[in-house]
């Protein structure tokens, strides 16, 4: 009596699956190595060319079940246990920025606050092209936050907290390099 | 008139169609019904002997027909159990390679943001960084700073 087909391929199978479905750990944890860039995030304008980002406003409360169309993209996380106290979420503004490297753009926020985004340049590792940017939130002329970040091109970063008009704004962020 | 005895051999051998049996068996004389009896039993005392006979030889079809057959390895018996098991895994694994190929090679990947925060300054009592997951499981970084009214005029 003959080996199966199916039985005969089985174990090479299983070594093919077990190794394909540890590939994506694989990348991300070479995403997560040393970077090669300079870590003191000023890389020149002609290295980082710029960075388009695209700053979501957006105001979340506990009044009513509407969801802002305009948010789809971001529903998953918005759904999720973070912002499971607010059933709310509308897109107050929406901000379109380029940004050079080096540079820095500011953007509006409601309650007399501020943005900043500030490009740093890429921050390339392990073939990933990555961003480092920072961003800054203030109230005139006080700065209530200030962080900095790297994310992998086209990725986002969320911030949220600040309190506002029953509920809170929540900052979506996505940028990618251009140019 | 007695029957002839080729006819007789057939009555009693039941070779005979039954319409004519049955016609003959009217017509038998005592001698044929004697020799109808002489041959019942004659043939029980055959078939008692025959079959003493072949008791004491005992047949042995298969060890005559056993060397004559091709020579053959051994079939290999797999248990159903572990038959069932191998496909299953097969199986299993050929649907997670699968799963893991269009996971790895899907359109737009890899979405991850993997985000790294260098720095962070609030000012107030602090700020909670956390990964929430998006649409393809993968993780979104959300900086909660839970920004309290008094905080308004501070600054860092």
């Amino acid at each position: 009596m003959g080996k199966s087909v199916i039985g005969k391929w089985a174990s090479p199978l299983a070594v093919l699956a077990l190794f394909s479905l540890g590939l994506p750990q694989v990348s991300a944890a070479q995403a997560d190595a040393p970077k090669s860039a300079p870590s003191d995030g000023k890389a020149s304008p002609d290295a980082a060319g710029k960075a388009v980002c695209s700053v979501r406003v957006i105001h979340a409360t506990a009044n009513g079940t509407d969801f802002d169309a305009r948010l789809e993209p971001l529903r998953p996380q918005l759904k999720g246990q973070a912002f499971q106290s607010f059933t709310r979420f509308a897109l107050l503004k929406q901000h379109e920025l380029s940004i050079a490297g080096g540079a820095s753009q500011n953007f509006d926020m409601p309650g007399e606050h501020q943005g900043v985004l500030a490009y740093e340049g890429r921050a390339d590792a392990s073939g990933k092209h990555r961003l480092r940017l920072r961003l800054e939130i203030q109230d005139g002329k006080a700065k209530l936050l200030s962080t900095k970040f790297v994310i992998n091109d086209g990725g986002t970063v969320m911030q949220a907290g600040l309190k506002y008009d029953k509920g809170v704004l929540v900052l979506g962020i996505t940028c990618r390099s251009a140019g | 008139m007695a029957v002839a005895d080729d006819k007789l051999q057939r009555l009693f051998d039941n070779e005979l169609p039954s319409d004519e049996a049955e016609a003959l068996r009217r017509d038998l004389s005592d001698e044929d019904l004697l020799k109808l009896e002489a041959l019942a039993e004659l043939s029980e005392t055959v078939r008692g002997t025959v079959s003493a006979e072949a008791a004491t030889h005992e047949l042995d079809l298969w060890s005559s027909l056993a060397d004559k057959l091709p020579q053959q390895s051994p079939a290999q018996v797999i248990p159903l159990r572990r038959k069932i098991l191998r496909r299953t895994t097969a199986i299993v694994s050929a649907l997670a390679l699968a799963a893991s190929l269009v996971f790895a090679l899907r359109p737009g990947s890899p979405g991850d943001s993997n985000c790294e925060i260098e720095e962070l300054e609030v000012v107030g009592t602090g700020a909670t960084v956390m990964k929430v997951a998006d649409e393809r499981g993968n993780d979104t970084t959300l900086i909660w700073f839970d920004h309290q009214e008094e905080d308004e005029w501070e600054s860092l």
